[in-house]
């Protein structure tokens, strides 16, 4: 995997042959800015149901091993 | 004519006149389901249960005489678009057992159409892959050639489509995902303009270049699935409000008045002579049916599009990827000896090795000291490719070019070299860093492997794509031949 990930990133040299002074970076393709919508309340999923998936849930909360030590 | 062969066109005209039923149609793609799958391979999992009911519905529908286009009509759907009830997998041991709450945009679509789901497709793991050989349960079978890929990352639902298991079925498209495999499997595939169609309920990968479309058997039936899924959805921030037109209405037989450009760039080196001539030859009927053709186009900065790609692509995707920590849902290692070593643990195990170098490209392109090289050069770079495609449209309603470089290659062929494999999209992956459309076609054979023919139009232009493909489906014949299966 090491040598394959030097091999990728050599391949991205190439890009320092181009000439890009005074070019604004693209992060989309389109150009929709400040897409907004009301902030209304909406029908959203219950949380049994998003639950659902939990691999481990109790009292309606995701659960997992503690996060702070002792 | 057997079923498995029909176009949608076809089969809706025999639903509508009562020849056959919704059930019917479906029990006979279920059978050739059983009957080819084993060894292409195209489903993760097929769902003949809801498959029925559905079809027992769009019979309701019919016979009351509220039946659409796509209404009754059995498809597979790729298995990173959310189904509510059925699990959807990506095709990754981290999400094998991910059954989601609510249904992706597109799938919404489909059922309000009346459509039917006979099952979910195979793919890379995540979309990442160009042969469907990166799925973490089993590699699809090209059905031309059962030793060969089948493209990828769409490739089950290319392979299905080609094979009869589906009568079209919906893709997702990154790099190139939904055309190089349709192109593989001799079907038609779009990929649409950023934004048409909404990604609401596509598992993300890279999300300024994904985007959903249809595979068919031939460009009327590209149509009318794209009419069906595209349009605005306020619940996909980047989902355009400008209204859809209806595309059907751009299907005519003739190309006078168009001026089609061929990029130089497109027939690079290490371009196999069968595809570059069945292009060639493809090119020479849009000429017949009316176009100037306009050889003197040129991509300059084409040969930048792979780093540009192999930097955005995993800088999102790693972004994207970091949900998956065991923790909401899907898989979970619980063996750890704290919460932390848990969610390393799970990535270890959850993730295939694709998945992970694409994760870690992209956090090393966006870390504190390589962005500005990395990422930052390839956004810039990414806007002086996008100038290349609008300076050759202000010349050209589209431009044609091969829609991989190579005939579909063999199984194992490329998997131990990263580099090799992602040369397969060379010809696609500069679409989506532009954010324009691209249709493939069926252009012809080489060495009794199909050939796609990529056409290209500018921002919001699927309907000059349809329209060359469609006049060029009008005097050819490649996309009516069937794999010997």
């Amino acid at each position: 995997m090491r040598e394959q990930m030097s091999h990728i990133l050599e391949n991205f040299q190439v890009l320092q042959d181009v000439d890009t002074t005074d070019v604004p970076p693209t992060a989309h393709s389109l150009a929709l800015t400040d897409v907004c919508r009301d902030d209304e309340v909406r029908p959203s999923l219950s949380q049994e149901e998003v639950l659902l998936n939990a691999p481990d849930a109790e009292d309606r909360q995701f659960r997992v091993k503690a996060v702070f030590e002792e | 004519m057997t079923s498995h062969e029909l176009t949608i066109s076809q089969a809706h005209e025999l639903l509508a006149r009562r020849e056959v039923s919704s059930v019917e149609l479906t029990r006979a793609l279920l059978e050739r389901i059983d009957a080819v799958d084993g060894r292409v391979r195209a489903y993760v999992r097929v769902t003949p249960e809801l498959a029925l009911e559905q079809a027992a519905e769009a019979d309701k529908r019919i016979a009351a005489g509220d039946a659409g286009p796509l209404t009754g009509i059995p498809a597979a759907v790729k298995d990173n678009i959310c189904t509510r009830g059925v699990n959807t997998t990506c095709s990754s041991r981290m999400l094998e057992d991910f059954v989601p709450p609510y249904d992706a945009h597109v799938y919404e679509r489909l059922r309000a159409a009346g459509a039917v789901m006979l099952g979910k497709t195979n793919m890379d793991e995540f979309a990442m892959g160009s042969s469907t050989e990166n799925s973490a349960f089993f590699s699809t079978h090209n059905p031309w050639d059962i030793e060969r890929v089948p493209g990828g990352s769409s490739g089950g639902s290319a392979a299905a489509v080609s094979a009869g298991e589906a009568l079209y079925a919906l893709g997702s498209d990154t790099g190139g995902s939904i055309r190089q495999p349709a192109g593989f499997c001799n079907v038609v595939g779009l990929k649409p303009t950023y934004g048409r169609v909404s990604r609401f309920g596509l598992v993300a990968f890279a999300s300024s270049l994904d985007q959903i479309g249809p595979l068919t058997r031939d460009v009327r039936d590209c149509a009318l699935a794209f009419n069906a899924i595209g349009g605005h959805d306020p619940r996909d921030s980047t989902s355009l409000p400008d209204p859809m037109p209806d595309c059907t209405q751009s299907l005519v037989a003739d190309l006078r008045g168009m001026r089609i450009g061929v990029p130089r760039e497109y027939f690079v080196e290490g371009m196999e002579t069968g595809v570059a001539e069945a292009v060639r030859t493809a090119i020479a009927r849009l000429k017949e049916l009316g176009a100037e053709i306009d050889w003197d186009v040129s991509l300059p900065h084409t040969r930048y599009a792979l780093a540009v790609y192999y930097i955005i692509a995993p800088s999102e995707a790693s972004a994207n990827l970091a949900r998956y920590d065991g923790v909401k849902y899907g898989y979970a290692y619980r063996q750890g000896e704290n919460m932390w070593d848990d969610m390393a643990r799970t990535r270890q195990h959850g993730f295939g090795a694709e998945v992970k170098r694409r994760i870690m490209l992209g956090t090393y392109a966006l870390s504190a000291g390589y962005y500005d090289a990395y990422y930052l050069k390839a956004q810039k770079v990414r806007t002086i490719i996008r100038r290349d495609f609008e300076q050759a449209f202000s010349r050209c309603h589209a431009l044609v070019t091969p829609t991989s470089p190579t005939v579909p290659f063999r199984l194992g062929e490329r998997t131990d070299d990263p580099v090799l494999m992602y040369l397969s999209d060379v010809c696609t992956l500069p679409i989506n860093i532009a954010g324009i459309p691209g249709l493939t076609v069926p252009a012809g054979f080489s060495e009794g492997l199909p050939v796609g023919m990529q056409v290209l139009g500018p921002h919001f232009a699927e309907d000059v794509l349809f329209r060359i493909g469609y006049a060029f489906q009008q005097v050819t014949d490649h996309h009516r031949r069937f794999p010997p299966l």
